[in-house]
């Protein structure tokens, strides 16, 4: 008896302390590839971050963070969550065809009422150009059958109708899911381990879009796969572990031969003061986030002047859904300036104002933009 | 800070007891003490001066009533008095001013002042000693590292058990240590830390889904989640005893059981010997025999059990539910006092109504508000928004019934007698390695658990 609680003494002290050495004496990493998230860093030390307690939290997140064998134990939770049954793990459904969705939780009544109000007085202020409006359902609303039976989760397309019914006279409302749901089998519209939809479902959209926004159907596009090794965020967040891996594609624009000057561009960021005269970024491939081979990472606002005969204006007001679409749309502008409200913080008005845009376009997907905050922030920014 | 957190079991827990085992004998306490006090003020940065003030306020009286004895009844009545007013001005004032406002229709003021995590547990360790201090058990604690020491333990601090004076009086000096002493009391945290961050939290994530859908339920789901919180508050509640325990085991002491298998009780008195031991202990010492107890006529009798149930729900949080809570056992005690256990009912009959009684006595326990309550037994009772069966109810079901089935299989003392009896056969070898392996698989389950899981509740700040 006594040997045996020596033993689990000996052993319990040996784990404890071993772990805490590893974590007070390994250096710290900033970022986490397989959680795909900047990992906490140690809190400041200040007083009044001694008395509200937010030290003491920064030091619990800042441990758990930083904890040896972190990934491993992600995989054992996983594993053990699975194993007991459990088909979700943090908001992520482990579904049919060896596929992550994301479960769609009930919106804020309030937050959608802001913004459609604030959506609906920025197109009343800028009467001379005309608003689109593309809400891109996420795979849930899309594959519902590919959900554990009976998994519950809020309705999207009761989301779309609501912000569709009331936008509808100030906005042309794009609605991209019957299309989707007619084609949804021919091909894969959204990643199996990642929340974005792929290129061949924002390929969709934009057929739908260019319908709405009455661009002729001048040029074709050929697809070619860049990356077949992407496991995305969905699989980071989750920890859930698939066994097929995502492919990405980019889809070329095919100018015919007397036009091949049209194909021209440059992107200009606003934020790191760059120009590329390529809206792709191979380099990002090699990394941990292989959809950032769109445009990078989301930029507060960027710039793409193009070679094309028009002088078409286009602003894009968007989530990381258009990253992939708006490839599709520069042979048909003259200028497009896309504008990320998660990160931009300068005069929407004025904006407006200054670069006198024939044509905007809100693109965002219904996830984010039932959790966000920021679109109704930066549109009544200015009175 | 709580146990089940990676501040306090890879950075406070190993650095204390380093500095525990290395200090001297004469020495321990001061470092248990100090060790004590950064726990504390690790959760509650200010009000640790508040316990710092009831500390001193208790020890003082204390010495007085040892130095004055012939005003012994005056000092303790003052000292229990001012306990109790603390206790009252942070934990019920902003309830009593709620109250006086909607019974008077006034506009008082009302001030919620944060409650001070582990105050009803410290004030009640303090009045312990006060009341059997007057009761001459025990003489005078001089040594003020030593009371402060008592008070503060770090092990039971926030969340129990409450350690009486009278039980840990003769451990406040020298105390034996060894490392057989110290594996027995990691055998019983790494169980409470798996019963607290396995099965409390896992059962709670199913409970808080079911709860967040409000009315919009089905019968079914009433009762997942009603079965699901049952299961949480066990685990969580006795893991965190468990783990004081087990903890106080590794400093050298010996606490009393705070939980005997509450979920095998064969009627409500027996739940309420098994349950939380330690508070009925307290009130059925400090309150309810005082109160002349059941040697009294019955009308008192009555009079007696319906208050000290009264203030043992109060105790629990300063929230009408909690009162109903309180009564509710009051009554369901008098029932099978007076009428039910003279039925002599077959045990599975009379497990089966526990367990009902006991499910519903959550139900009410976990409501946010009295109109909640009402809404969670209707929905459990036939009258649910959502009919019978919904699919919500059915996928709950599927993917929980394994940690469901899991959870009552532990909360039942079925692997006891076997256990003990291949611990004393010649296959014990077989015992002793599963069960070194079976605490190294949870304990290593339980920190991955810890890391990479943001939920994990404390349920105890109402307290």
């Amino acid at each position: 008896m006594k040997w045996y609680h020596r033993y689990v003494g000996f052993a319990f002290i040996l784990i404890i302390l071993s772990l805490t050495v590893i974590l007070l004496v390994r250096p710290d990493r900033a970022y986490s590839a397989q959680e795909k998230r900047n990992l906490a860093g140690k809190p400041s030390l200040t007083i009044d971050s001694l008395t509200d307690g937010s030290f003491m939290d920064g030091i619990e997140d800042y441990a758990a963070d930083q904890f040896p064998g972190r990934n491993a134990m992600m995989t054992v939770k996983t594993s053990l969550l699975s194993l007991i049954g459990k088909r979700e793990s943090q908001g992520v459904y482990l579904c049919g065809n060896d596929s992550l969705m994301e479960r769609f939780d009930a919106p804020d009544p309030e937050n959608k009422e802001e913004t459609i109000e604030e959506m609906a007085a920025f197109a009343d202020r800028h009467p001379d150009s005309d608003f689109y409006f593309l809400l891109a359902p996420n795979a849930i609303a899309v594959y519902p059958e590919l959900l554990p039976k009976n998994a519950p989760t809020a309705s999207e397309d009761a989301y779309i109708d609501g912000f569709y019914s009331r936008l509808g006279t100030s906005y042309h409302c794009i609605d991209v899911r019957d299309s989707f749901r007619v084609h949804k089998d021919d091909t894969r519209l959204y990643y199996h381990t990642d929340h974005h939809w792929t290129t061949e479902g924002a390929h969709l959209a934009y057929e739908v879009l260019r319908e709405g926004m009455n661009i002729e159907n001048r040029i074709s596009f050929t697809s070619g796969v860049v990356c077949n090794d992407f496991f995305g965020s969905l699989s980071a967040k989750s920890g859930f572990q698939t066994k097929t891996a995502d492919a990405i594609t980019v889809f070329l624009p095919n100018y015919p031969a007397d036009q091949q000057d049209e194909s021209y561009y440059t992107v200009s960021y606003a934020d790191t003061l760059t120009r590329t005269s390529s809206c792709y970024e191979p380099k990002a491939l090699l990394g941990d986030d292989p959809y950032q081979v769109f445009f990078g990472s989301n930029h507060p606002l960027f710039t793409i002047d193009t070679s094309a005969e028009t002088d078409r204006k286009l602003l894009i007001i968007k989530d990381s859904y258009a990253n992939c679409l708006i490839p599709f749309l520069i042979p048909e502008y003259s200028r497009i300036t896309v504008v990320d409200p998660r990160y931009y913080y300068d005069d929407i008005d004025a904006l407006m104002v200054s670069e006198g845009f024939d044509e905007v376009l809100f693109l965002y997907n219904v996830n984010t933009l039932s959790q966000d905050t920021s679109l109704k922030t930066v549109l009544k920014n200015q009175q | 800070m709580i146990f089940s957190s990676v501040t306090f079991l890879f950075l406070f827990l190993p650095i204390t007891l380093l500095l525990y085992y290395l200090v001297p004998q004469k020495a321990k306490n001061t470092v248990l003490l100090l060790a004590s006090l950064l726990f504390y003020a690790w959760g509650e940065p200010v009000y640790v001066i508040l316990m710092l003030y009831s500390i001193l306020l208790n020890y003082g009286m204390g010495l007085l009533m040892d130095r004055v004895p012939r005003a012994k009844k005056e000092i303790l009545a003052f000292t229990v008095i001012i306990n109790l007013l603390m206790l009252g001005f942070f934990k019920y004032y902003g309830f009593l001013v709620e109250n006086i406002n909607a019974l008077f229709r006034l506009n008082l003021p009302v001030r919620t002042l944060a409650l001070p995590i582990g105050i009803s547990f410290y004030t009640f360790q303090a009045l312990s000693y006060d009341i059997d201090l007057y009761r001459g058990k025990f003489p005078v604690q001089k040594n003020l590292i030593k009371f402060a020491t008592y008070i503060t333990m770090f092990p039971q601090l926030i969340a129990g058990p409450i350690v009486r004076y009278e039980d840990v009086e003769a451990q406040m000096g020298p105390r034996k240590l060894s490392l057989a002493r110290f594996g027995k009391g990691a055998v019983r945290f790494i169980i409470g830390l798996a019963k607290k961050v396995l099965l409390a939290n896992l059962t709670g994530a199913v409970f808080d889904s079911v709860h967040a859908s409000g009315a919009a339920v089905s019968t079914l789901s009433a009762w997942i989640g009603a079965v699901s919180y049952t299961f949480q508050i066990y685990f969580d509640f006795s893991g965190y005893s468990d783990m004081a325990i087990g903890l106080g085991q590794m400093l050298g002491f010996n606490f009393v059981e705070n939980f005997n298998y509450p979920y095998a009780a064969e009627s409500v008195t027996d739940f309420w010997r098994r349950w939380h031991i330690s508070l009925s202990t307290w009130f059925r010492e400090y309150v309810y025999i005082p109160l002349g107890g059941n040697r009294v006529k019955v009308w008192k009798h009555i009079r007696n059990i319906l208050v000290v149930w009264m203030l043992t729900g109060l105790w629990h949080g300063a929230s009408w539910n909690f009162v109903l809570w309180g009564l509710y056992y009051g009554i369901l005690l008098l029932l099978e006092k007076y009428v039910f256990l003279k039925w002599k009912l077959p045990s599975a009959v009379r497990y089966v109504f526990t367990m009902i009684f006991v499910i519903i006595g959550w139900v009410i326990f976990s409501a946010d508000s009295v109109p909640q309550i009402l809404t969670a037994l209707s929905s459990m009772f036939g009258f649910a928004e959502n009919g019978f069966v919904d699919g919500t109810a059915l996928y709950l079901l599927k993917s929980n019934a394994f940690l469901l089935l899991a959870a009552a299989f532990f909360s039942l003392p079925l692997l006891k007698k076997p256990l003990k009896r291949l611990k004393e056969s010649s296959a014990a070898a077989i015992y002793y390695l599963f069960g070194f392996i079976f605490l190294l698989a949870i304990l290593s389950c339980s920190i991955a658990f810890l890391v990479t899981e943001n939920y994990n509740p404390f349920l105890y700040f109402r307290f």
